[in-house]
């Protein structure tokens, strides 16, 4: 490729970030024809062959699975989240400093694929109740789009990503198209029982994971090793790496480059459009301009904020597409500080085989037909797994010598760990900014993040506490405690809504299609578009979201509309 | 302290040293390099001893720990750790006359159980602050890295406990047999 020459770095679209929602982008975008420039600011992934840890035993680990305490008080919010097994799934914090104004930890993975190598993989659709919870509290603007506009695009993604679960036909908590569910444990069966029996209107299901419990579109079924986050040699978890990449790639109308940091996306305003965006090579510090007439910015909610604000033009003096003022602004991350744990003394004949990647899920239950006496708005979904206690568990058991190793060796008693993953509102001045002085290795301006829980979240993280005991004492559970971890923001991995969708261009950045407002051949469908959080994990609305913004641009660029 | 971090500089290289009386309260004890990889084995057998199943030395713990100490802990546990291992070398002197790695079995547990119970607090919530403020106990972080390292090992994973590389599936309540075994992995 000579990538002096103009043509050649032509492309009709580029996407900006191959996680979650931009594999997704490149993959919808190649198949209806675009020759498309992906962009990652990391290394490449190659899907199996650069899973180094993948099948490594506990004593084959590099460093017999031990961090320095020197390299993890140099790496602390990277080394909170990894262990040597895959630590290289996630960006250091030596190489990839940011500003705390408060604490946040900003966990990011710099490469291709993303953190849809690392993620939680629970799905979980939204439903009206949420759409429609801003316009209802009057908090942050309305959602333009409501279930009934997503619905088909959840059917469309869930298809192609496999996600095994079970219907439940509850309102909160839409059904979807699912391959057969995980099991519930002993345990689990016996929470969940108790659950109903004390309150109708309470479930306990199995997560809804992206992991295949049978072969689909040539990945293979979930061997239950639970070590994902290591990369999955079956392909049994759905990542951009094992799932949207490769079509992407076998259409022949893909171009990925890896290496590149979007610096800005570049403006004309006598077309009043985005004409393609400027990287700079990350090991040469060299930048190249690359064209397009459609630009997808998926680089994740930070980042897809950031390349926004340095975009700027003396069209667009506070950055790109921020008429409003609201880029940078109304950061969200659910909590998932709050719960309870306790041991349960019966059932210790029992026990399990094989490692299920995934726990339970209570799916929402407050507030569901909100009223005006609330303790707080909106809602939390517990999640949580039981096990027995092993080895981890007991090192600690006073003694020695043969009775310490007999009681070490044996499976202790039934636990379960349940926590609350609660809605956080959208606040104006939680924050994304750029420093204006402090630069990185590459000359651009530091993120810096402000950000803090607010006393609605507080209310509920005492709900999810006191509701945990109680669940777990009405089924029996001794030694119970509840817990509140008062982790940051960041801790939960959900960060979005700081480019939010909304109705009016005066008040939000893009609209019902991801679409800039103000510049139309540029979307966003990453976290940065959400107008609210709800309590769902969100990368699945992400995916439909995309696939659905996908279908608009290419449909609105043959009608000649870009 | 200068001869503390002489010690601490050494060990491992082979070359003998002597202790300071000063810097470890005792009445003059020597602990040659080879008398502390003893009395790192005998604490760690004496935690997980050999019997129906591999003990802590024939897993490799030993080395396990000598490593981390020497490499993975903050200057601050690193420290802790030396003096841990100098007074209860010391106490086995004092009290018994003898190396620990000298005593039998019964006595050497008698050391540790009295030594655990020393830095045990009846309340959690202190043991906790302790941890925060002044990193773990000795005999919290000896008995910690002994366990890790030999439920990671091969004989510890496969031979102790049960290791299953690939499941294959998941059975959620399967009846146990008397004596099963935890597994190695969740």
């Amino acid at each position: 490729m000579n990538i002096n020459n103009r043509a050649d770095r032509t492309y009709d679209a580029i996407v900006v970030g191959s996680g979650i929602s931009g594999g997704w982008a490149a993959m919808e975008l190649c198949k209806k024809g675009l020759k498309t420039l992906l962009l990652d600011r990391g290394r490449h992934v190659e899907h199996v062959a650069d899973y180094p840890t993948a099948m490594l035993s506990p004593w084959e680990l590099p460093d017999g699975g031990r961090t320095t305490a020197e390299y993890a008080f140099q790496n602390p919010i990277q080394t909170s989240i990894s262990d040597v097994a895959d630590r290289h799934f996630f960006a250091n914090d030596v190489d990839h400093p940011y500003i705390q104004e408060s604490p946040f930890l900003w966990y990011r993975g710099y490469q291709v694929g993303g953190r849809s190598l690392t993620w939680g993989r629970q799905c979980y659709r939204w439903s009206d109740l949420d759409f429609e919870a801003n316009s209802r509290d009057g908090v942050g603007v309305d959602w333009p789009i409501r279930y009934r506009d997503i619905a088909r695009w959840y059917d469309y993604v869930e298809r192609f990503v496999g996600i095994s679960g079970s219907c439940e036909s509850l309102a909160q908590l839409p059904d979807g198209e699912f391959l057969p569910p995980m099991e519930l444990n002993c345990i689990e069966k016996h929470l969940a029982q108790s659950i109903k029996a004390h309150d109708g209107q309470r479930r306990l299901i199995i997560a809804r994971v992206a992991n295949l419990t049978k072969r689909l579109n040539g990945r293979g079924a979930c061997m239950n090793r639970n070590l994902c986050s290591r990369g999955c040699p079956f392909g049994a978890y759905f990542s951009s790496n094992s799932a949207t990449i490769p079509v992407a790639i076998e259409t022949g109308n893909l171009t990925i480059r890896p290496f590149s940091i979007v610096s800005e996306v570049l403006y004309d305003d006598r077309t009043k459009r985005a004409t393609g965006v400027r990287v700079i090579d990350t090991e040469t510090h060299v930048d190249y301009e690359f064209f397009s007439s459609l630009v997808f910015l998926n680089a994740s909610t930070i980042a897809t904020t950031a390349i926004l604000l340095q975009s700027t033009s003396p069209r667009f003096p506070k950055g790109l597409g921020n008429d409003s003022g609201q880029v940078g602004r109304n950061l969200m991350d659910h909590h998932s500080n709050a719960g309870a744990q306790g041991t349960h003394e019966q059932f210790s004949e029992y026990y399990y085989k094989g490692r299920r990647p995934c726990g339970f899920l209570i799916p929402r239950f407050q507030n569901l037909n909100p009223s005006v006496d609330q303790k707080f708005i909106r809602g939390y979904n517990i999640q949580g797994r039981g096990e027995r206690q092993g080895w981890m568990e007991k090192m600690g058991t006073a003694g020695f010598g043969e009775s310490f190793k007999r009681n070490l060796l044996s499976p202790g008693p039934w636990t379960i760990w349940m926590a609350g993953w609660g809605e956080c509102l959208p606040y104006e001045d939680n924050r994304v900014t750029l420093s204006s002085n402090e630069k990185d290795q590459w000359g651009l301006s530091l993120v810096k993040i402000d950000f803090s829980f607010r006393e609605n979240e507080h209310r509920m993280m005492d709900d999810i506490r006191s509701c945990s005991e109680a669940m777990l004492k009405q089924a029996g559970f001794v030694d119970v405690n509840s817990f509140n971890y008062n982790k940051p923001g960041g801790t939960t991995v959900h960060e979005m809504g700081t480019a939010r969708m909304g109705k009016d261009s005066a008040t939000s950045v893009l609209n019902g299609f991801n679409q800039l407002h103000s510049v139309r051949n540029v979307f966003i469908t990453d976290g940065s578009c959400m107008a609210s959080s709800a309590c769902q994990n969100p990368s699945l609305t992400y995916m439909a979201l995309t696939a659905r913004a996908c279908d608009f641009a290419v449909a609105e660029m043959k009608k000649g509309n870009l | 302290m200068k001869r503390r971090s002489y010690l601490k500089g050494v060990f491992g290289l082979g070359t003998a040293f002597i202790l300071s009386p000063v810097a470890c309260d005792t009445k003059g004890d020597e602990l040659t390099p080879i008398e502390m990889e003893r009395l790192i084995a005998a604490m760690a057998d004496s935690i997980l001893p050999e019997t129906d199943t591999p003990g802590a030395i024939q897993a490799g713990v030993p080395t396990f720990i000598t490593e981390t100490w020497q490499h993975y802990l903050s200057e601050k546990n690193k420290e802790a750790f030396l003096n841990g291992l100098i007074r209860t070398e010391s106490y086995s002197r004092d009290s018994y006359s003898r190396s620990f790695s000298q005593c039998p079995m019964d006595v050497r547990i008698n050391i540790l159980t009295y030594l655990e119970s020393k830095e045990t607090y009846r309340f959690a919530i202190l043991n906790k602050i302790r941890n925060r403020f002044f990193g773990p106990s000795f005999i919290g972080l000896f008995k910690q890295l002994t366990v890790q390292g030999y439920c990671t090992s091969h004989a510890g994973a496969t031979k102790a406990l049960r290791y299953d590389a690939v499941p294959g599936h998941y059975e959620s309540c399967v009846l146990m047999a008397e004596n099963t075994r935890s597994w190695a992995t969740k």
